[in-house]
């Protein structure tokens, strides 16, 4: 994919906010800046320089793993590593087996210790207390032989749940150091991704939808599982672009219009195959989708698990439902200038981040689960997020965001 | 500008041949150490020097330099350059150093044992 400094900086942009901290931010894009603008003093251009780059996402996903693990090493909570570990994932080369599935059996067997270990802490005493109120008499019927056998036994066993669930505790330091050298080895050694060279593959899947005159567009997108990737960009005559990068051992995604009054109705349907793609050598599947620029659409979006990237911030809305299951959700309006309208936002399991342009007038309606929210740039009123900008024409935005699990970071730019 | 030796790390013959991604993530770290274990760089300079002998995918020199960074073994300042804005340079650590001598040392041995053992194959083959 052909792409200048501006896109691959704010590829780059996108996939960081939210995750790293504004000033790391800045000091990352400012490399990659620095990179661009003494590449160009030496007659090389913007599309050259980001192709030798290589993939801004595969840099992104490259930043984030060591962040996050450096994260769950300085501050130490279940979430953190959860994290590190989905990042380190996200690197994509080495499959699920070598770090998620150890990581599930460590997380069962650790519980099943704490388990054992708070259940006879809690046992211990009342079999205790049963053993003494026998050992005076009371008529109670206990498994052991004599009371006095009863004491040692339940006592043995108090003494036992508090050696598991200690024992269970430093363990869990022990692991979870381990884990992130582990993490940290991952990352120095296995690379993710691809490299430039196959930048020159052409997309096995691909799909157009001409314009034909159409004056709007309702484009529904539903997507199994995997990256999606909605953003402006189409050649002059056309409406709606599809590309499925890494569909090659993927059921490729269907795609169709018809006519609607003065305007067409576009689905699109990616059913992948857990089975044949989740698991297999490539990434996960990926569907990029471009819409152009200037036509009023209604959108909606569902994702069932996975990535979901909107950069919407150059096309004209009317409307915008997103769903995303599990999986990072993306939405950035940064530098929107089209006309108004209402979103509604829910997002299952995973980070929600969304930009919005700070020069409309705003209401932003959350709704959420667990995790933390991040908000810049808006005026709070109880549960909902306000903007009152000096250009009192501007067409009104209204969002309702429904967060489940996963921090939200909100922004008005 | 005087004239860098390139990187003499895991340059392999014939190359601009692909090589195995992973294989070569390995090696890029003790590449830029060497590198700037010459003189100072600045990040474009670096990874022009490397990416000469090495097909990789620059952007992942970044990352490597600012974990390079996060664990000691390098430094930034910038410096005015001739046009433009300042520059962002790279410098090697106490600390860098020794780590760099430590893995040249170690990727030698290990290069001269792998040189050896294809030799041998080589011949028997003939």
């Amino acid at each position: 994919m052909q792409q200048n400094e501006q896109d691959y900086l704010n590829t780059l942009r996108i996939r960081l906010t939210g995750h790293v901290s504004r000033e790391d931010l800045d000091d990352i894009l400012s490399d990659y800046a620095e990179h661009f603008s003494i590449g160009k003093s030496e007659g090389r251009s913007e599309e050259e320089l980001s192709r030798a780059l290589g993939s801004p996402d595969d840099v992104a996903r490259e930043i984030l793993a060591s962040y996050l693990v450096k994260r769950a090493e300085q501050a130490r909570s279940a979430g953190n590593i959860w994290s590190a570990v989905m990042a380190t994932l996200g690197l994509g080369l080495f499959n699920l087996a070598v770090v998620f599935i150890p990581f599930i059996i460590l997380i069962a067997l650790l519980t099943v210790i704490f388990v054992a270990g708070v259940l006879l802490v809690v046992l211990g005493p009342i079999m205790l207390l049963a053993s003494v109120l026998q050992m005076l008499g009371a008529p109670i019927p206990a498994p052991w032989l004599t009371p006095a056998g009863g004491f040692f036994i339940s006592l043995g066993l108090t003494v036992a749940g508090v050696f598991l669930v200690v024992a269970g505790l430093s363990l869990t330091r022990f692991f979870y150091r381990l884990g992130i050298r582990y993490l940290k080895w991952n990352i120095r050694i296995i690379r993710g991704g691809e490299g430039p060279d196959r930048d020159g593959v052409p997309c096995p899947s691909a799909g157009t939808i001409p314009r034909d005159g159409a004056r709007h567009l309702d484009l529904q997108v539903r997507f199994g599982a995997g990256d999606l990737s909605i953003r402006e960009g189409t050649g002059d005559s056309n409406l709606v672009e599809l590309t499925a990068p890494h569909g090659m051992a993927c059921p490729r995604p269907s795609l169709s219009a018809t006519a609607d009054g003065m305007g067409k109705r576009v689905r699109i349907r990616g059913r992948h195959a857990l089975d044949r793609c989740w698991w297999s050598e490539d990434s996960s599947p990926a569907l990029e989708i471009g819409i152009a620029r200037d036509i009023p659409t209604v959108l909606e979006v569902m994702n069932k698990a996975g990535r979901t990237t909107l950069a919407l911030g150059t096309l004209s809305l009317t409307g915008l439902r997103v769903r995303n299951g599990a999986g990072e959700t993306r939405i950035d309006l940064a530098g929107y200038t089209g006309g108004g309208f209402d979103a509604e936002i829910r997002n299952g399991v995973g980070h929600l981040v969304i930009r919005l342009p700070k020069d409309y007038p705003m209401r932003v309606r959350v709704q959420r689960g667990l995790g933390d929210t991040d908000v810049h740039g808006f005026i709070v009123e109880g549960d909902t997020y306000v903007t009152r900008p000096e250009r009192k024409d501007a067409p009104q935005i209204t969002v309702f965001v429904k967060q489940g699990v996963g921090s939200l970071f909100l922004e008005a730019v | 500008m005087q004239e860098t030796p390139p990187c003499r790390g895991p340059v392999m013959p014939g190359s601009g041949v692909p090589m195995n991604i992973q294989f070569k993530k390995g090696v890029l770290e003790i590449c830029v150490l060497s590198v700037l274990a010459r003189r100072d760089c600045y990040g474009y300079e670096l990874v022009n020097e490397i990416s000469k002998t090495i097909d990789i995918s620059e952007g992942t020199i970044y990352p490597l330099l600012r974990r390079l960074k996060d664990e000691g073994l390098v430094t930034t300042y910038l410096q005015e350059s001739g046009e433009g804005p300042p520059r962002k340079y790279y410098r090697l650590t106490e600390s860098g150093q020794r780590t760099e001598r430590e893995q040249r040392e170690e990727w030698m041995q290990f290069a001269a044992s792998v040189n050896e053992l294809l030799k041998g194959v080589l011949h028997a083959a003939e």
